[in-house]
């Protein structure tokens, strides 16, 4: 098969995107950096549950207890050991959490699909508890400070040195999830979710590929935290365990199994708060829920099932082949 | 002491099972998982509760009052929500769900704002002796009227007509339809009898465990407790509900209060280290 062409408008589209996105970190007032921080960090964390849901079918509600998982390991890694750099501190964490997701995984994954998101949060629940519990390491219920990224003696605490990590994050991610989406893993996981005793036939070793899929949704958790808890400075449980529900939203917003979902989601997400002002804090279940059913119902591919749908109108019609 | 403990572990497993039981047997027949099950039942709670405490209704009503509510709720959401999700995604279903959830969660915050409010006993009195035990009438009451709610559902399963076509939806939804059971129909009977199943946990658990908008949270416990019992029927949702309401009252005995949390937790992945389908679940072969 001939490869598809990429027009060489969109290729320095994304050059510019790109550029612009690196650029706002210097070029944006402080308030409106620290949300592009924010989403930067959201596009990571709901990547992984992106490919854990979108690619290869299987549900999480375990991405919040992962990334309070990496905070914290990265937090308390980098306080007892200050001459780690940063880089490798968001190696470990990430690694650790996949790790964990293995361990969690693996009596899951052979059964149905609700067996592992029952495990998953029971996990997330779980770990939440255990951080307040082992109060030497981690300040409890009183929460700790996070030590800003550093090289040696360099640090690089300020808003804009963490937006341009998570900004190098967010590429590398987006990189990588576009190579997983055409790649033979990619692929795996899809004939998996749409059909796994066909899948199996074909050869796809079905507990092996959701594992795969599973540790990475786990590894980027687990870097979203770090990257998080540079963010927020002080970490506490608290702030995690009301995660779960925003992740969701994103990705259905966003369009469950898009490579480029996420990303879409989380602006929407960042922009919705501050479009409805304050009275939306005590309305923000009631708000997130109706936008979460409402999107399930009315365009289960998110805004780039809408935008799909627009272009359209006025096209040729073509009649699709194949359907049964 | 133990036995003590026993008794208040029966009593919070009772309110389990009810829950477990109302999530299986919807997850049977209709394919769903209801992760708004706990908020269905807040939500009819709070009902009862205005009914009982701010209308000054007496006890029956208020109780007959939330069962309806919930039944309408059940239907509504059926009707409007899940009956376009049918044959989709799971995902797209445990979103719809979900998001059910945190639009009720919304609502009730609304009408009854975040407080945490003290639900009249439905069974007061003093504590019961005998010998060295010690049981308020409260846990006698929840563990006598659970039982009691199992074996109406059990008549209801096996000795009313629509019973018998949702045990036939549950072992073959093609057969059944092919049968004239009307498989639409009989999903809405479903989402009812579960709101009102949730309906009921929900009174039996609020004297016991306070009445507030956070308390829809025991969706997990009780899929948790059906997963230890064997989700593969209601029996099971209901022995894992028991399991696991003794263990957790019975464990804090030996160890710290602050990891009574992870106890859910932990038991689930034994259970499904050891015997994935659960205590008494068979192991289903899937074909083509």
């Amino acid at each position: 098969m001939e490869k598809k062409k990429v027009g060489a408008t969109r290729v320095l589209l994304l050059y510019c995107a790109i550029a612009t996105y690196f650029a706002s970190a210097f070029l944006l007032p402080e308030y409106w950096r620290y949300l592009l921080l924010i989403m930067s960090i959201m596009v990571i964390v709901t990547q992984g549950l992106n490919v854990m849901i979108g690619f290869a079918g299987i549900f999480s509600f375990g991405q919040p207890g992962f990334m309070a998982f990496g905070a914290y390991m990265g937090a308390i890694l980098s306080e007892r050991f200050p001459w780690i750099p940063f880089p490798l501190i968001l190696l470990a964490a990430g690694s650790a959490s996949a790790f964990l997701g293995l361990v969690i995984g693996f009596p899951c994954l052979r059964l149905q699909g609700f067996y592992l998101a029952m495990a998953t949060f029971g996990f997330s629940s779980s770990i939440y508890q255990l951080i307040n519990y082992l109060k030497p390491l981690t300040g409890g219920n009183e929460g700790m400070y996070a030590p800003a990224p550093a090289i040696g003696s360099l640090k690089f605490g300020s808003t804009t040195s963490v937006l341009l990590i998570a900004a190098v994050c967010v590429v590398l991610v987006q990189y990588a999830v576009r190579r997983l989406d055409r790649s033979r893993t990619g692929r795996a996981f899809k004939a998996l979710r749409d059909d796994e005793i066909a899948a199996s036939s074909m050869g796809i070793d079905l507990a092996r590929e959701k594992l795969k899929a599973f540790a990475f949704g786990a590894f980027l958790a687990g870097v979203a935290g770090v990257l998080y808890s540079y963010a927020i400075k002080y970490l506490e449980v608290g702030y995690f365990s009301n995660m779960g529900l925003s992740f969701f939203l994103i990705l259905v917003v966003g369009g469950i199994g898009r490579v480029y979902g996420p990303l879409f989601g989380s602006v929407f997400l960042t922009l919705l708060p501050q479009l409805l002002g304050g009275k939306f804090s005590q309305q923000m279940s009631l708000v997130y829920g109706m936008i979460l059913v409402a999107f399930v119902l009315a365009a289960p591919e998110g805004f780039y099932g809408l935008w799909r749908r627009i272009r359209r109108i006025g096209a040729p019609r073509t009649r699709r082949r194949g359907a049964a | 002491m133990i036995f003590s403990l026993l008794i208040d572990g029966l009593s919070v497993g009772s309110v389990y099972a009810l829950v477990a039981m109302g999530l299986v047997m919807l997850a049977q027949s209709t394919g769903t998982m209801n992760f708004a099950h706990g908020d269905f039942m807040m939500f009819s709670t709070f009902v009862a509760y205005a009914l009982l405490v701010q209308l000054k209704l007496p006890f029956a009503v208020a109780i007959a009052g939330a069962m309806v509510f919930a039944a309408l709720l059940g239907f509504a959401v059926e009707r409007l929500v899940i009956h376009h999700l049918i044959g989709g995604p799971m995902a797209a279903s445990i979103m719809a769900t979900l998001g059910v959830a945190y639009i009720l969660q919304g609502i009730a915050k609304d009408i009854w704002s975040d407080n945490i409010f003290r639900f009249p006993e439905i069974f007061p009195g003093d504590y019961i002796h005998v010998g060295p035990a010690r049981m308020s009438p409260q846990s006698i009451g929840v563990i006598v009227s659970t039982l009691a709610v199992i074996s109406l559902l059990y008549l209801f399963l096996n000795k009313t007509k629509a019973g018998t076509a949702l045990r036939a939806l549950t072992q073959n939804r093609q057969a059944a339809l092919l049968m004239g059971v009307r498989v639409s129909r009989m999903f809405s009977v479903s989402w009812i009898v579960g709101g009102i199943l949730a309906a009921l946990a929900g009174i039996l658990l609020a004297p016991t465990l306070f009445l507030s908008t956070g308390m829809g949270g025991i969706t997990f416990t009780g899929i948790i407790a059906a997963i230890i019992g064997g989700f593969g029927n209601i029996y099971g949702a209901i022995l894992g509900g028991y399991i696991l309401g003794i263990v957790s009252s019975i464990l804090p005995l030996f160890i710290p209060t602050e990891l009574q949390g992870i106890i859910p937790f932990v038991l689930l992945m034994i259970v499904l280290f050891i015997r994935p389908t659960g205590l008494i679940g068979k192991r289903v072969v899937k074909k083509v």
